[in-house]
């Protein structure tokens, strides 16, 4: 063949065409269009997921504040100096009175302002369901959630004012009038919002009777449009066929993935096993919101190794302790103080309760709270014993070290101080189980149980607990 | 341009899966055409040829609606086929390959009465080394010069030259070989 003859056939060549497989455009659709579905999946599950960790976690941290208010200072309270006990107890007697007299004043004072601040706000408030009532009916609805929750944050004030009128009833006699014609017009607001509670009652009537019609057409809709797909069957086989095949690429990767992490909170609730002076005390158990951040890594199929870091909470919660407002410079047998507040001292053992008797004619009984934050660094193994399409349950073991940030006694529900030796550094350990449904290809929503055990928190010579943990955890993991 | 081919283009850059099921319809063909001559079998021809219309899609809201379509679609195709056979030189580090293995097409060609059929030049032309059949491809069917093909692909001109008179002897041989097959 010539050289000229060649070239043409190569010139032939130049507009090669040919009609590629069938299969090779459901491949470049499937890349162009991703399955969107899921990742809406995810996100609304992951959101419900979000509020609900974030609202147990409101919910226990706000059980557990405290008032905030100053502890009552024992130390205005002179210590005796007298060398005659007996001369300075009585001398000490004396000036107790005094001081309790000087603290009920000051109290008034702090109540008076309790009132007024509380008078102010309820002014306020008035004026601003003045205000709203004058906006337009469309707002009624919202006009009247808002108003019921002002209306019981007035009932709350109500109950200060009721609780505290006792205490400084001389001061705030005209102050209570004038809270009493204030509550007056608040049952009268209150009457206005019922009224506008039934006018909202017969939108809703009006917009269900609407929805109910939107149904019906919605099904007619679906009706007409399955109709419309059941002519093109052939199609959506297809499609489908093109889905699976993506399945099965995309479930072969994550297979493939070896790390994870994972968002964790909830509710810690813990017990305590103490002796004080070497005598059992009689403990309630505390709850507490705790979360984790954790990172896991794939050893195996079944078994993953997962370390991270967390906040947790331990401590106890001592019901009927005796305590007395003392001078710790007495020696009371061998009783050092459970708490650094020099002018309260804590009795439990019978000897103690004794020596203390024998010079101090007053005790008081109360709640002790002693309260520890921690930082958790956590290292666990975690074993895979049950696996369907979408649930896993593993079963884990593993230890934790948790380093003190915060030390806090309240004595009924007043700070008091700290807590005296307690250890900057402790060891845990843990078992848990963990119930996995996968929200999506990556992400998994799980629960978590688990039972822990804490070495020590306090250890002195006048102190000693354990903890036990049980906590119920939600989390979301998601794998890489 | 074609009202019809315009809207369609404006369909591809929506994302509208209709609109980018009928451009598919009409350039696939002549756009599976030049991966089949660029690639070695049709394996590697498959996965050019879908790359290279993920990347159509992917930048269509670049094209300017300049020039032909058809012919900004093409340079994408060859330049995601020169893309891929770099890729595969540098990773196999081999300069020259024999090239043993049976294209797919062999199997669906016809005993036709043609001296020298379509599918068997292009068999002949895939079971060229991969940088024969490029500097072959671009300057054949491409209209390259050897400037723009070293240029392209980073080589001498003089290579250039060299490996298509070496691609054009090889394909010369073979057409021979197979046309003395059939006379005797």
């Amino acid at each position: 063949m010539k050289k000229d003859d060649i070239e043409n056939i190569y010139s032939e060549l130049e507009a090669f065409s040919k009609a590629p497989p069938e299969e090779l455009w459901d491949n470049i659709e499937a890349r162009l269009h991703p399955k969107k579905k899921k990742r809406r999946v995810f996100f609304i599950w992951g959101s419900a997921a979000a509020i609900l960790v974030m609202c147990l976690g409101y919910v226990f941290t706000n059980s557990l504040e405290h008032s905030g208010k100053p502890a009552i200072e024992v130390s205005d309270i002179e210590q005796p100096k007298s060398e005659n006990i007996i001369e300075g107890l009585e001398e000490r007697d004396n000036k107790v009175v005094n001081g309790v007299k000087v603290i009920n004043e000051d109290t008034l004072v702090e109540g008076e302002k309790v009132i007024k601040e509380s008078l102010n706000h309820l002014a306020n408030q008035k004026q601003s369901i003045d205000r709203s009532k004058s906006l337009n009916t469309n707002e009624n609805q919202k006009d009247v959630v808002n108003n019921n929750k002002k209306l019981e944050q007035k009932e709350e004030r109500k109950k200060d004012i009721y609780g505290k009128k006792g205490s400084y009833e001389n001061e705030a006699s005209d102050a209570n009038r004038y809270a009493q014609t204030v509550l007056k017009e608040n049952v009268t607001d209150k009457q206005e919002n019922n009224a506008n509670i039934k006018e909202v009652s017969g939108f809703i009537r009006k917009n269900k009777s609407v929805t109910n019609s939107s149904e019906e057409k919605l099904v007619a809709s679906i009706d007409s449009i399955a109709k419309v797909k059941d002519d093109s069957l052939l199609d959506l086989s297809e499609e489908l066929v093109a889905e699976n095949k993506n399945d099965s690429i995309i479930t072969t990767k994550v297979a493939g993935l070896k790390w994870s992490v994972e968002v964790l909170g909830g509710l810690a609730n813990t017990a305590s096993e103490s002796s004080i002076q070497n005598t059992s005390v009689n403990t309630t158990s505390q709850n507490n919101f705790v979360y984790t951040l954790k990172v896991g890594y794939a050893l195996s199929d079944r078994l993953v190794v997962k370390s991270g870091i967390g906040k947790n909470v331990l401590g106890q919660e001592i019901n009927n302790i005796i305590y007395t407002g003392a001078d710790t410079s007495l020696s009371v047998g061998d009783s050092q103080n459970i708490v650094n507040n020099q002018n309260i001292l804590f009795l439990v053992s019978e000897e103690s309760i004794n020596d203390v008797s024998s010079f101090v004619e007053f005790t008081n009984e109360g709640t002790l709270q002693q309260q520890f934050d921690y930082i958790q660094v956590p290292l666990e193994f975690s074993y895979n014993v049950l696996r369907a399409q979408k649930f896993d349950i593993s079963l884990g073991v593993g230890g934790n070290v948790n380093f003190l940030t915060n030390n806090r006694a309240y004595l009924d529900d007043e700070e008091i101080g700290e807590s005296v030796g307690a250890n900057a550094k402790i060891f845990g350990a843990t078992m848990n189980s963990n119930i996995s449904y996968s929200l999506a290809k990556k992400t998994i929503l799980f629960f978590e149980p688990s039972y822990n055990y804490f070495e020590k928190p306090i250890d002195n010579d006048n102190q000693a607990f354990k903890n036990t943990q049980l906590r119920v955890l939600l989390g979301l993991r998601y794998k890489f | 341009m074609d009202k019809e081919l315009r809207i369609l283009i404006q369909k591809c850059v929506e994302n509208d899966r209709e609109g980018q099921r009928e451009l598919y319809t009409l350039l696939s063909p002549a756009l599976y055409g030049i991966c089949l001559k660029y690639m070695k079998n049709k394996t590697e021809a498959d996965d050019v040829f879908q790359d290279a219309f993920i990347i159509l899609f992917q930048k269509i809201g670049q094209y300017k609606f300049e020039g032909s379509f058809e012919g900004w679609a093409k340079r994408i195709f060859v330049n995601e086929a020169l893309e891929v056979l770099r890729k595969k030189q540098r990773r196999l580090h081999v300069a020259m390959e024999s090239s043993n293995l049976n294209s797919c097409i062999e199997d669906e060609i016809s005993e036709s009465d043609l001296v020298v059929s379509h599918s068997r030049l292009l068999m002949h032309i895939q079971q060229l080394p991969d940088n024969y059949r490029m500097v072959f491809n671009l300057y054949v069917f491409e209209g390259y010069s050897h400037k723009a093909i070293a240029d392209r692909l980073k080589i001498a001109a003089g290579t250039s030259k060299s490996l298509l008179s070496r691609a054009k002897s090889v394909l010369r041989t073979k057409i021979n070989e197979e046309l003395n097959e059939k006379v005797s």
